[in-house]
């Protein structure tokens, strides 16, 4: 199995369209970086938690399209022919789906890190030693990893029913950040990070999450990862079934 | 195989390539980026990036999707070059097919999927343009600014791309090249309009009035560009490799076929000529010299006494001709030379004293957008000396990258001076009262002349070929002429008869906006309050939209507005008034507070301008019009919270940080906030200062004595300090933290 994930990492992350990925992404973050971050989100500091949390929220909706595109490739009509071949194989599908779409989360973490890298850099360049690594950690987990889980299983889902349900679901993970929903469960969570300090009524409030934010974030993962272990389940059973027929 | 068998093979085999498709695609997108991350039109404000509505929506994606295209299809053409060589079948190919007809027919293919790339672009972006531009979109103007902004980008792309490739035959070092190239045209070759192929030096964009002199410049320096490249792409086929040779042995036989070498020559030098002769800016020296504009020796025996223009412009071609009649008094008996400022774009082609040919002499000295022409007079006493002239008028060189003032087209005409007719250098009229100036001139209808200052204009019938036949009478020396599709309204306010001229596209919102009594109101007000307007005309006031971008202008009798003034997105700008009419007003406002030398050029870190004072007015009148209430509503409460938000900004309370940054970061910090500064805190600020001297009756009185006060020639601005003395106040007083 870790030579399949090699594999398949190495199919997702070694082509010119993870560059051409990477590049629009760290162009899309070099943008916002200078245009809103520079300025301090929310009257924070451009280097507090809130601002890189708003960094990266901004940033999701195109990540999300990335990890679309990546799923794209294991569900694609291509990609599934070779599943005669596969099932004839002693690998359990849930197994090598998992594999295969483990595969393309690591590429997409690989440029969640460059967008996160780049976004350290421009503070440390321009700030210094005011700059506490150690506080944009939090922020960047609980953007990251709730949108990640939830994308992956919606996803999931979406390139089991049919592949092209991924490329439907590209322009609604663009249009995320617009949605009216309530601070707490804004999805990439731009409205939060931008809105939610300047209901705190003091100034450079430090980072937290209200009880409703973890519930949601909770909540994301939880749907994301089921969405995700049903998929699996669901391969597992179609693969079976084909078998036995 | 036959040349066009052949193109027809490469054209259906570059668009069953999916990568064409793609590049069509992108660069149909391409024009997107121009809506928010390159945006070189020049903003009228400081405060937010606001341009024309034509501009914002139509010249700024353009000029995006020149460059987008640019390098998606320079990517493209350095693949499509390369592709046979990289395969290594070139042997083959070169063995089968001429390489020179099979380079012709790759370029023709790959410039046919560029027009198909420019056909997709301009479909898909028309309904966005047409919803976003409204009332002030054009489909002609459309198509001519994609056709001259975007599309010869593409394509010079394509040709110096293929030239590079067949020159280098490396496709890494084709990249760079091309690279290199965009980026001198960005950056070294910036300040040079003819030399900027990429990026077309595009200052602003008219909604109301014309953009035709604009889109001249931009075709020229296309036509230079297509030129120069055609000559470059002509060598690069003289050094297509064939039967093996290197460089100069493929080029020792390919020079054979003589229309190669005959191309070179043609292009290189027809684009020497362009360059060298260009028709558009005058050869000014660089270094001004006031002195030699004031200090003129006067010819003390030689008087006017009157002067008629016979004008006929060329709204066609943008040429202006005329005939120019100077009713003269020689004085000394003897033969005299006179001296007339000329545009350097003209051409005096006569002379006549009392229908007596004369010598005269262009003196070519092209100085601050004139030149001098010498006339020999006779002896005679009293002499109608007759001028014709004519030719395409030169804008001075010094605004080579904002071209496009000098309008004579269909949509608008601006003659001023010199450019409508040979001016008097050094000699003057004798009266007391300056001389009759007369001027006739065929317009289109629907295109209304309007004289700057007191003249005026009388239509004077209709002629056969269905123009209108229009008398200007004015005096003195020289006319301003503005023609539109003007509509005046005359209002009668602070005792005086104010006209107004605007154009007809925005009639509508000017309706919407009670421009009447908008008018009559603001001149009411800000007469009673602070004083009547320094260049009242005799009873007569005129207030005249014009094409232009960053402010205006006002002398006897008129003063002039910049149409970014009344475009659509400035009209709803919260912070300079509740709505339309309330902001129409506060762009009246600025005719006492902003023009001319009120207050010194602003730069980002001022915060003392002329919106702080024009804001507050427009609140007063408010205040009086609709209560109390409502001008706490909507302009001291809207005031505040954005003061409140303000002074909560992360580098107003730690300015340490702002130090820090790099000088471009912190520009643009100062600035985002100058807005807020300058249309929020400074008229709280006056409101403090309102409450400190005693209320609203002290403040206008210290205000009309500001606005009355006499001016100091060696710098006549009113300052921070002038208004903080008349209130004996001190900046700690009027502190709002």
């Amino acid at each position: 199995m870790r030579k399949i994930f090699r594999y398949e990492l190495r199919r997702a992350v070694c082509n010119k369209f993870f560059l051409g990925l990477l590049v629009v992404c760290l162009f899309f973050g070099w943008q916002t970086l200078n245009g809103e971050v520079i300025q301090g989100v929310a009257h924070t500091a451009p280097f507090s938690a809130w601002s890189f949390g708003y960094y990266l929220a901004q940033e999701l909706p195109l990540l999300s399209v990335a990890l679309l595109f990546f799923l794209w490739n294991v569900f694609s009509k291509e990609a599934r022919r070779v599943n005669i071949l596969t099932a004839a194989t002693p690998v359990d599908a849930g197994s090598y789906l998992l594999v295969k779409c483990g595969a393309a989360v690591t590429a997409w973490l690989l440029l969640a890190f460059g967008v996160y890298t780049l976004g350290t850099i421009f503070l440390l360049v321009l700030f210094g030693p005011a700059v506490s690594l150690n506080d944009l950690l939090l922020p960047a987990l609980i953007s990251l990893l709730p949108a990640l889980a939830l994308v992956l299983g919606i996803g999931m889902m979406a390139g089991r029913l049919h592949p092209a349900l991924l490329l439907v679901l590209a322009p609604v993970a663009l249009a995320a950040n617009l949605l009216p929903l309530p601070l707490e469960w804004d999805l990439f969570g731009a409205t939060f990070f931008s809105e939610y300090p300047l209901t705190l009524e003091q100034l450079d409030p430090a980072f937290a999450l209200p009880a409703a934010g973890w519930i949601a974030k909770a909540v994301y993962l939880a749907v994301g990862v089921g969405f995700a272990a049903l998929a699996v389940h669901l391969e597992r059973k179609t693969v079976l079934k084909g078998l036995q027929s | 195989m036959k040349a066009w068998s052949l193109f027809r093979v490469e054209i259906g085999r570059l668009f069953r390539n999916r990568l064409t498709w793609l590049a069509i695609a992108v660069t149909g997108l391409s024009p997107a980026a121009g809506l928010w991350l390159y945006r070189p039109l020049a903003s009228s404000s400081e405060a937010a990036y606001s341009v024309s509505l034509t501009g914002a929506y139509l010249g700024n994606p353009a000029l995006a999707g020149g460059i987008g295209s640019a390098v998606i299809f320079a990517l493209l053409t350095a693949l499509e070059c390369s592709r046979s060589h990289r395969s290594r079948v070139d042997l083959l190919t070169d063995a089968m097919l001429s390489p020179l007809c099979m380079g012709f027919c790759r370029i023709g293919a790959l410039s046919l999927a560029a027009l198909t790339a420019q056909a997709v672009t301009l479909i898909a972006w028309m309904p966005f343009t047409m919803l976003q531009t409204g009332s002030v979109f054009r489909g002609w103007l459309y198509v001519a600014v994609y056709l001259s902004f975007m599309l010869p980008s593409t394509l010079f792309a394509i040709l110096f791309t293929a030239s590079a490739y067949q020159i280098s035959r490396r496709l890494d070092l084709t990249l760079v090249l091309f690279a290199a190239f965009a980026l001198l045209s960005m950056t070294a070759w910036s300040e040079s309009w003819l030399l900027r192929w990429i990026n077309p030096p595009v200052y602003s964009m008219s909604d109301d009035f014309g953009n035709t002199r604009l889109l001249q410049s931009v075709l020229y320096n296309r036509l230079f560009w297509l030129l120069l490249l055609c000559g470059l792409c002509a060598v690069s086929f003289l050094c297509v490799r064939r039967y093996g040779k290197g460089l100069f042995g493929s080029a020792a036989r390919n020079v054979r076929k003589v229309y190669l070498p005959l191309l070179v020559v043609v292009c290189l030098l027809s684009g020497y000529v362009v360059y060298t002769y260009q028709p558009f800016l005058d050869h000014s020296k660089a270094e001004i010299d006031m002195d030699a504009y004031y200090n003129i020796a006067y010819n003390e025996y030689v008087f006017f006494d009157a002067i008629h223009v016979e004008a006929r412009p060329n709204l066609s071609t943008g040429r202006f001709y005329g005939t120019a009649l100077y009713s003269l008094h020689n004085t000394s008996g003897k033969p005299q030379t006179i001296s007339l400022y000329v545009n350097p774009g003209y051409r005096v082609s006569s002379v006549t004293a009392n229908q007596t040919s004369v010598a005269f002499r262009d003196c070519n000295d092209d100085d601050q957008n004139t030149k001098t022409v010498e006339v020999d007079l006779p002896a005679e006493e009293e002499i109608e000396l007759e001028v014709a002239y004519g030719g395409f008028p030169q804008e001075w060189n010094l605004q080579e990258l904002s071209q496009g003032s000098l309008e004579i087209s269909r949509d608008y005409l601006y003659l001023a001076n010199q450019n409508f007719a040979p001016l008097p250098k050094d000699f003057v009229w004798e009266t007391q009262e300056p001389p009759p100036y007369t001027a006739e001139i065929d317009l289109p209808k629907g295109m209304t002349p309007v004289l700057f200052a007191e003249g005026t204009v009388e239509q004077a019938g209709e002629n056969p070929d269905g123009t209108v036949h229009w008398k200007l009478t004015d005096s003195g020396q020289s006319v301003i002429l503005y023609a539109g599709d003007y509509i005046s309204h005359h209002i009668d306010a602070a005792g005086i008869d104010v006209a107004f001229y605007y154009s007809a596209k925005h009639e509508r919102v000017m309706r919407e906006c009670n421009v009447d009594s908008v008018l009559k109101r603001v001149f009411d007000y800000c007469t009673e309050h602070y004083g009547p307007l320094s260049f009242y005309g005799d009873g007569t006031m005129k207030l005249i939209e014009i094409c232009n971008v960053g402010g205006g202008y006002a002398a006897a009798g008129a003063s002039v507005m910049g149409e970014e003034s009344f475009n659509e997105q400035g009209l709803k700008d919260p912070l300079k008034g509740a709505g339309g009419s309330e902001v129409l007003a506060h762009e009246i406002v600025h005719q006492w507070w902003g023009l001319g030398n009120m207050f010194a050029s602003e730069s980002y870190t001022d915060v003392w301008s002329a919106e702080g004072l024009t804001v507050y007015t427009t609140y007063r009148m408010m205040k009086e019009q609709y209560g109390e209430a409502y001008a706490k509503q909507n302009y001291v409460d809207v005031w505040q919270k954005q003061v409140d938000d303000y002074y909560q900004n992360f580098y107003v309370r730690h300015p340490e940080y702002l130090e820090r940054l790099p000088e471009q970061y912190r520009a643009d910090i100062v600035n985002s906030l100058s807005g807020v500064r300058r249309y929020c805190e400074m008229p709280l600020k006056i409101l403090k200062a309102e409450q400190l001297v005693g209320g609203e009756e002290e403040m206008d009185a210290i205000l009309a004595k500001l606005f009355t006060r006499e001016l100091d020639p060696t710098y006549p601005y009113l300052t921070y300090q002038d208004f903080l003395s008349a209130c004996a106040l001190t900046e700690e007083d009027l502190d709002l933290a």
